[in-house]
């Protein structure tokens, strides 16, 4: 039996999205035959482009490669990032093997970095006739950044999370990190509300839904003494905590009144339209949410919405932009609209 | 009160305390840009803003006004600038003194204003982790030695998962055994050192195979590799070495802090000997050695790491005075077959690298085709193996200091290619059904294992160094130092607040071979 003491001990590696506690890898296995297949037939001067939403493992799906030695990178080889290649192009020169691997192409990284580093890989792909793989998020569909690259192929397969992904995972996790402590016939809905992990793995959020977004969850309400006492029950994670922990807006810290008024706006509409998160199928728009907080009595300029409300949400986790990043008018939009409510903002209303 | 504290809460200058608490992040993040030579653009400050704010959902517009409001930094030309005006209290702060209020890590880590020797003192904080770690997990009563995993709270660390690391555990045991002479002033009771010391023994012979078979004598790495089914090479060299450097200080140990630390050494006599029977059986059948070698005969890939540790461990082992007290005299001539066998395997396993005698990864052929960090760790590796071959082979110490010689240059060449890089041994476990697919590896700072390894040569073999290699050295020292963490460890380098007893481990070696080489020690 595993006790709250137990998980609380192990949340961190239970739960990790990082590769710090070397986490077993899972599933995947479309994704890995396709990136076999592709990388082995790439041509002189070709790349393959990884692009997914940030935290859903696309990194470790390509590290997971190299040590199964399923692609033609040296084992230990470290990756190149965008921001390093803009910085210092010499660096491709001193990469092992015939295919680089450039990652972070993605909204952390300065514009201007992105664009350089792409720029700069293409000559020297051009160069020494060298292939690459380029990881990054949307950004990469961004034409203004694509089209520095070439001759490209896209990695299609990438196994999105769903509720039987989620469920193996931490199934798997529970097993590596925690297998003394578990009775021969564990099954993770032993330690975890079925309805819970339902709810962290929606259908509708499959293409934004990420394993940083769900894990970073799972282990702040763990962690939180309030939900999960250290004493020796059982453990057992349900939907209701969750609820009651988002809720209390304990982990958020908005920074305007104005901010508080609009999520409560947003919170209501979805608890009457989309009750349970049902029937989400797009993303809203900025001039769906901006209408929203005019009818809930919000008086602010449209720039200023955008600027000061909607932006901070996203960055904030709470709104999840499902657009292409881009640079328009001097400026790396990097979280464009639609948005759709991200698990922290829809477990709450529910 | 400190006034730098005071200074530095008035700058705060916020009407909220959330605000106060996103301007200090705001400067500590815009001084760390500045110090590392990157100009600050509108995009530049937005990623700072992205990074600083957490779960707070503050606007680039607030954060923008937040900062100017401190007086400190104005926007120049579109880049973010320090207010080279900026007075406070009719004074003017420069630069350097602003920096000084709010550069991170450095102030944590200031040693005592009165203390010269802060080597020393961070090696006594190193120690008293160690020691204070070792006491959680002992109280914790259902871990059975250390864990490969700690986290690092700001009041605390805390152990994480149940599952015991055999390297970390021996690990732990070497630091203190090899720290005698500072367990004098680590301000801690006699007790207290013996009782971790027990701890720390008891469960370094707990991780041994103690079925008979052909495992028998070796050491699980146990939580450090988790598909391992097998005891494994590297990790029986460090408990062996562990164990031998306990052996060596008992009767320090008992001088210093108690005199019936332990009723007799047999339980850690047959542990050696039944750890070296183990490495006997997984040479592998070229002389050198891999993670592990299966009865059938399979054979894991020979690699730089696992043969340089078994060299270093034949040698510890010879000169721990085991095989005399337990007249098993039969074992100096074995371990003398090893270490020739070792070394001359290493000295046919170079790598090509221009005019340098180095070593990569998996005894790799050209060191081009490796990260550079990777074949720093390597070589460094191997070449703090040489001591035993010093002892037993003279005619080949010429060519071990030429080898020294090599890695330091290829090192000091290569010297800003590997700061903050990370360094990593990669290797696969011996599984019930054989080797696994999945990898594990250690990470580690290329610049602190080489550092130690130039500095032992300076020290055992001589090895003279220019002014410029002691600036080298004398960077990596400062910069070992800066790191470590205000509770004395040393994180993980992938990972900040992750305390790690290799890392650690690997620091206070380096401390202590620095403060000998000075001759302060």
């Amino acid at each position: 039996m595993i006790t709250n003491k137990d998980l609380k001990r192990c949340s961190q590696q239970v739960f990790t999205y990082s590769a710090q506690y070397q986490a077993p890898f899972y599933g995947r296995e479309k994704s890995m035959i396709e990136m076999e297949n592709k990388t082995a037939k790439l041509n002189s001067g070709e790349i393959l482009i990884i692009s997914q939403p940030l935290g859903t493992g696309k990194t470790f799906l390509v590290n997971h490669m190299i040590a199964e030695e399923r692609i033609g990178v040296p084992r230990g080889s470290s990756f190149l990032t965008a921001k390093a290649v803009a910085g210092n192009p010499e660096l491709m020169k001193q990469y092992p093997g015939d295919i680089l691997i450039i990652d972070e192409v993605d909204i952390k990284t300065k514009y201007e970095n992105l664009l350089n580093g792409m720029n700069h890989l293409q000559e020297y792909l051009d160069d020494s006739g060298k292939k690459a793989i380029v990881i990054g998020d949307f950004s990469l569909k961004d034409p203004k950044l694509s089209s520095c690259l070439r001759d490209q192929q896209t990695l299609y397969e990438f196994e999105q999370i769903d509720r039987d992904f989620l469920r193996g995972v931490l199934n798997q996790r529970f097993q590596t990190f925690m297998k003394e402590y578990l009775d021969a016939d564990f099954c993770i809905e032993n330690v975890i509300d079925p309805e819970l992990i339902d709810y962290l793995s929606p259908a509708w959020m499959k293409m934004v839904n990420s394993f940083r977004g769900v894990f970073s969850l799972l282990q702040s309400v763990v962690n939180n003494d309030k939900y999960i006492r250290y004493n020796n029950d059982k453990a057992y994670l349900e939907f209701s905590m969750f609820k009651e922990y988002l809720a209390a807006d304990e982990d958020l810290d908005l920074d305007e009144e104005v901010q508080y008024e609009f999520l409560q706006i947003l919170r209501e509409y979805l608890r009457s339209e989309f009750p349970k998160g049902a029937g989400i199928t797009r993303g809203f728009t900025v001039d769906e949410l901006y209408q929203l907080a005019q009818m809930g009595g919000i008086d602010i300029e449209y720039d200023n919405f955008a600027d000061d409300i909607l932006y901070p949400l996203a960055i904030a986790e709470l709104l999840i932009s499902t657009g292409i990043p881009t640079y328009d008018n001097n400026q790396f939009i990097r979280r464009p609209a639609p948005f759709v409510p991200s698990l922290k903002l829809l477990l709450s209303v529910f | 009160m400190n006034e730098d504290v005071i200074l530095r809460s008035l700058i705060l200058n916020a009407d909220s305390s959330a605000d106060i608490e996103t301007q200090h992040k705001l400067i500590t993040g815009m001084v760390d840009l500045i110090v590392k030579g990157i100009e600050v653009d509108m995009e530049e400050f937005e990623l700072l803003v992205e990074d600083i704010v957490g779960n707070r959902a503050v606007s680039v517009r607030k954060a923008k006004k937040l900062l100017e409001q401190t007086g400190a930094f104005l926007i120049t030309n579109g880049l973010w600038k320090y207010n080279n005006n900026f007075m406070f209290h009719k004074q003017m702060v420069k630069w350097d003194q602003f920096t000084e209020l709010f550069i991170v890590g450095d102030k944590a880590n200031a040693a005592d204003p009165l203390s010269v020797d802060k080597e020393r003192d961070s090696i006594i904080k190193g120690i008293n982790w160690t020691i204070h770690v070792s006491e959680l997990a002992e109280n914790s009563k259902d871990i059975g030695g250390l864990p490969a995993f700690f986290s690092c709270n700001d009041s605390d660390d805390q152990i994480i998962g149940y599952n015991v690391a055999g390297t970390s555990t021996s690990d732990a045991m070497s630091l203190l055994c090899q720290s005698t002479e500072y367990l004098r002033e680590c301000g801690k009771e006699a007790e207290e050192i013996v009782k971790c010391l027990t701890f720390l023994l008891n469960k370094v012979i707990a991780c041994q195979c103690v079925a008979s078979g052909w495992d028998r004598g070796g050491f699980f790495p146990l939580e450090d590799q988790p598909e391992s089914d097998h005891p494994t090479v590297d990790a029986t060299c460090l408990a062996v070495m562990a164990l031998c450097s306990l052996y060596e200080q008992r009767h320090m140990i008992e001088d210093e802090f108690c005199d019936n630390f332990k009723t007799g050494y047999k339980d850690v006599e047959q542990a050696v000997l039944e750890g070296l029977g183990f490495l006997f059986r997984m040479q592998l059948s070229d002389g050198s050695f891999g993670i592990y070698k299966y009865e059938d005969g399979r054979e894991g890939a020979s690699n730089e790491n696992c043969t340089r540790i078994v060299q270093s461990t034949m040698g510890v082992c010879k000169g721990s005075g085991v095989f005399d007290s337990t007249e098993r005299f039969d074992l100096y001539p074995a371990c003398s077959k090893i270490i020739s066998d070792t070394y001359n395997y290493l000295c046919s396993h170079t790598a090509e690298s221009q005019e340098y005698q180095i070593w990569a990864p998996y005894f790799g052929a050209k060191a081009q085709d490796y990260n550079i960090e990777d074949v720093i760790v390597s070589t460094a590796r191997v070449c703090r193996s040489f001591i035993p071959v010093w002892w037993q082979c003279e005619d080949e110490r010429e060519n071990i200091v030429k080898y020294c010689y090599d890695f330091l240059h290829y090192w000091q060449d290569n010297e800003k290619r590997v700061i903050n890089k990370v360094g990593s041994y990669r290797f696969n476990s011996p599984t019930a059904n054989g080797f696994s697919a999945g990898e594990y590896f250690w990470p580690s700072h290329p610049d602190i294992l080489a550092a130690y390894t130039v500095l032992q040569a300076y020290n055992i073999f001589g090895l003279a160094l220019t002014k410029e290699e002691w600036a080298l050295i004398e960077r990596t020292v400062q910069r070992t130092l800066k790191i470590q963490h205000p509770h004395g460890h040393w994180d993980n380098p992938l990972a900040e607040k992750t305390p790690f007893c290799a890392v650690t481990l690997a620091a206070i070696e380096l401390l202590q071979e620095y403060r000998k080489a000075k001759g302060v020690s």
